[in-house]
């Protein structure tokens, strides 16, 4: 049961990242300076105001036993009570994480039919103008920040034009320009490594063998290369995860687009600190599991990754 | 384990997927090239199909959108036809789209801290009084008020025949009974300071209430006003329980009843048809969250919003400009000013703290930082506090600082940190780099930090013998415009940080006793008197930089009439209409 022993080190292996992970924000949270007690009740509080806040939240007890009660608290799955809101945390986010999700999902399925294609073009017809708009894309999608994007296509789509709506939700039309300006910068990486791989490839002996074979560029490119570039394309997909949730968080503002990352983000500021764990720890757990199932379609894409040893 | 047509398979099934691939290729006769190029494909049509559902789907309900879009002119061409007919202009069903900055924390009138969140609860609850454009107060559900002479009982007459929005009627009982709830140490209510000076609540009569203070407290009235302190309905209060602060229905008497809340996104309240004071116009408001000041202006342009508070302050001009736009910007009562740390080194010397002063040009930042936004300081107080006399500005001068300086024994200056938030008041960064540039040409050695809020606060709120604070920008904006709540916390020796916000820790024994008095004394006249002559020491002392009143800027779709903007940073859209 090789592969069974695989799966099992993958899963505890994701136990031990999110765990660490929790353990490292809930210090490193308390120990950057903010009390969010203060910011809640704001300046002119008395400090008996301050001390009933901080009792009701547990902040008023030792780091250690509060970093127990918290563990105890996440293995009921209870991940508690927001101090800006007063409300469970868990309810707080996943009302929220369909949003972040429907978002990044679409950005990413433009992203890769874009990017994918396009650099395997580019590659195959080097130096052509396609090429140079694929590298283009990539020079802009890499400089460009995300915010500045998402404002040009607001003024050109929605000031200008009047065609799309500008930020909020509603309708899916508002999801177009955020996905589209969270897209490009994501859509750079697979363009560039889809257009490097291709040509790595392009350059290899069984290439070239297969060509002096007589077989036609189509079966050439689609047999032995297109297949072959899929799995540093799959590996940068994945790892692109992390930052369109990093993305995200510039384009939900920007948008209006009530997600998860304009949560954290707020959360920060209000020193929130349940809600920015337990926001985390979501995140977290779904970004081990999406990778978790990264690793499970190299298996499914090439054979050699196949624990055990594929044979033929 | 097996081994099945040269394939290793381990029972889990994932080698199902290539078992599957080899059947269909042995039953098919095709080649193993076509079973690559069939995987291949396979992922990318997934894909593609996942990305064309997505734009087909958009394009659908933008063409959907659209046909809205027509149907909504028409509807409100029929309306507006029927109205005119009617002349009941309220009867329309429109609603105002208005872009806010910050998602709610909580709706519950107790619980509020922020004043773009109070704004929003105020259509739904009102207090007993209010605090006008002028800065005085104003009865609302308060018809009027005695004071006892030794400050200690305030007798309200409440207005008669208004029902909560849950039918039930407003009387004394609710009035005790919301007062009786803000104490409660099981309610989560952050400004509770504010009320602890009650002794009890007594309903005299249906329409009458006495307030019982402890000690006597002349700003009284105003925080009356607050919307911590607006009249909730005990019948929708007990209801609800929890909810109110996510679901706070019919519990106030106001315009506006609470509809929706949808997280991080808008909260939409609907017209009270019973309103007492005149049926408002619009028959919904939309809060639509925003955070980003530039998207808020582009989607008042695109016409996704009728009215957005605090477009990002470079683009005011250009706002004003347009005529499908209007812009309103007003003094605000968020007084900004650098504090000084008095208890160190070279700023124990008054002579130092008010060559600081002199140092800055004041009309240059307002003009050139800050677009105009903003009214040079030239007393302690705002213009529409009570108490507010006029004692500057400090004109620019730097000739004047250099040579108190020297008088102090610094000639060559020395050297000193100015800390400031950033993004947390208009252009507030910018402002301190410009008044460090004003404090390097009288000589001075300036650095500049900036810090993210939270660990500001708890910089600027260090007690003395922690702090390291020298010179730092700060804005103060109490929600009454009462002058003890600009006072007291700030200059009073008792108040040094953390008890209270007195971080310049700045003594004056004088002061103190004005402070003192001023909270007791019930004569108005008086009481301007007091806070003029604290005022006037203050100022001499300048334990701060007084630099400028902020202002507050909102702006609407140009058709819009009637909208009425507070100087503490809120507005009111009850009345407001669109002019045909």
């Amino acid at each position: 049961m090789t592969f069974f022993k695989f799966l099992i080190y993958r899963i505890v292996g994701i136990f031990v990242t999110v765990v660490t992970i929790i353990a490292f924000l809930f210090l490193l949270l308390r120990s950057i300076p903010g009390d969010p007690a203060r910011l809640l009740a704001g300046f002119d509080a008395t400090p008996e105001v301050i001390e009933q806040i901080r009792m009701k939240y547990g902040l008023n007890k030792p780091l250690h036993e509060q970093l127990i009660t918290y563990f105890l608290n996440v293995i009921r799955l209870d991940l508690g009570i927001s101090i800006r809101t007063d409300t469970p945390v868990v309810s707080e986010v996943l009302s929220r994480l369909p949003n972040t999700l429907t978002l990044s999902f679409a950005s990413l399925a433009i992203a890769v039919t874009i990017g994918l294609p396009l650099g395997a073009i580019a590659a195959v017809k080097k130096d052509s103008f396609v090429d140079l708009i694929a590298t283009a894309l990539v020079t802009l999608g890499t400089a460009i920040p995300t915010f500045w994007l998402g404002l040009m296509l607001i003024l050109f789509f929605s000031v200008y034009l009047r065609v799309l709506p500008a930020g909020g939700t509603g309708t899916p039309t508002h999801i177009v320009l955020p996905a589209v300006t969270l897209s490009l910068p994501v859509m750079a990486p697979i363009i560039k490594t889809s257009r490097y791989a291709t040509l790595e490839i392009l350059s290899q002996d069984f290439v070239k063998l297969a060509k002096a074979k007589g077989l036609s560029n189509g079966v050439v490119l689609f047999k032995h290369v297109l297949r072959n570039t899929l799995i540093p394309v799959v590996t940068v997909v994945g790892l692109q995860l992390g930052n369109l949730m990093r993305g995200a968080v510039i384009t939900e503002t920007v948008f209006a687009w009530p997600g998860v990352g304009k949560l954290v983000v707020d959360a920060i500021f209000a020193r929130d600190y349940p809600m920015v764990q337990g926001a985390i720890f979501i995140l977290a757990l779904l970004y081990a599991s999406i990778n978790f199932l990264v690793d499970l379609t190299y298996v499914v894409i090439d054979p050699r990754t196949r624990v055990g040893g594929g044979q033929s | 384990m097996g081994l099945r047509n040269g394939v290793v398979c381990d029972g889990l099934g994932l080698c199902k997927f290539s078992l599957f691939f080899k059947r269909v290729k042995s039953s098919l006769h095709v080649s193993r090239f076509a079973l690559g190029v069939s995987k291949v494909l396979l992922v990318l049509v997934v894909l593609a199909l996942v990305a064309s559902s997505v734009l087909t789907f958009a394009f659908f309900t933008l063409l959907n959108k659209q046909k809205e879009s027509t149907q909504t002119t028409v509807a409100e061409l029929s309306s507006s036809f029927t109205s005119s007919s009617t002349s009941y202009v309220s009867s329309q069903q429109k609603s105002l789209r208005i872009g806010i900055g910050i998602d709610a924390d909580t709706l519950d009138p107790a619980g509020q801290t922020t004043t773009t969140i109070s704004n929003i609860v105020r259509f739904m609850v009102e207090s007993l009084f209010i605090i006008d454009i002028d800065g005085s107060v104003k009865p609302l559900l308060a018809e009027s008020y005695n004071v006892s002479s030794d400050g200690k009982e305030y007798i309200v007459r409440l207005r008669k025949n208004i029902r909560f929005q849950d039918g039930t009627p407003f009387n004394a009982t609710a009035v005790k009974f919301t007062f009786d709830r803000l104490l409660n140490p099981n309610v989560k209510v952050p400004g509770r300071a504010y009320y602890t000076v009650i002794q009890n609540v007594e309903t005299v009569d249906t329409y009458t209430v006495k307030f019982v203070l402890k000690e006597p407290y002349a700003p009284f009235i105003t925080v009356l006003a607050f919307t911590q302190a607006g009249i909730v309905s005990p019948k929708a209060v007990s209801e609800l329980g929890d909810k109110i602060a996510t679901t706070p229905l019919d519990i106030g008497t106001g315009p506006y009843k609470f509809k929706e809340w949808v997280k991080g996104d808008r909260i939409v309240l609907v017209r009270n048809e019973n309103y007492w004071n005149g049926t408002p116009y619009f028959s919904e408001l939309v809060f639509k969250v925003v955070p980003d000041a530039q998207t808020r202006t582009a989607m008042l342009l695109a016409g996704d919003l009728d009215l957005i508070i605090q477009p990002p302050a470079t683009d005011v001009n250009t706002l004003k400009q347009r005529n499908d736009v209007k812009v309103f910007a007003v003094a605000s009562n968020r007084v900004m000013y650098i504090g000084i740390n008095t208890q160190w080194g070279p700023f124990k010397d008054v002579r130092v703290r008010k060559a600081l002063n002199y140092a800055i040009d004041k009309e240059a930042i307002v003009k050139n930082v800050l677009f105009g936004l903003g009214q040079v300081m030239d007393s302690v107080l705002p213009a529409y506090s009570l108490g507010y006399v006029r004692l500057g500005p400090y004109p620019y001068d730097p000739a004047k600082a250099k040579e108190l300086l020297k008088e102090a024994g610094y000639p060559n200056g020395f050297k000193v940190t100015l800390i400031t938030p950033t993004g947390r008041y208009l252009f507030d960064k910018q402002v301190a780099e410009a008044i460090a540039q004003y404090l390097r040409e009288v000589g001075l050695e300036v650095e500049i930090r900036t810090y993210d809020w939270p660990t500001y606060v708890s910089t600027v709120l260090a007690p003395l013998n922690k702090t390291e604070v020298q010179l730092f920008l700060l804005g103060w904006s109490p929600g009454s415009p009462d002058p003890h709540f600009y006072l007291y916390q700030r200059f009073h020796s008792t108040q040094f940080t953390p008890n209270g916000f007195n971080n310049f820790f700045y003594a004056n024994a004088e002061v103190d006793r004005l402070l003192d008095e001023g909270v007791k004394v019930v004569d108005i006249n008086l009481r301007s008197e007091i806070y003029r002559n604290a005022s006037k020491l203050i100022w001499d002392d300048a334990p701060n930089i007084f630099l400028y009143i902020q202002y507050f800027v909102i702006a609407h779709r140009a058709d819009l009439t009637d909208v009425k903007v507070y100087p503490y940073e809120m507005f009111d859209v009850a009345q407001a209409r669109l002019s045909s």
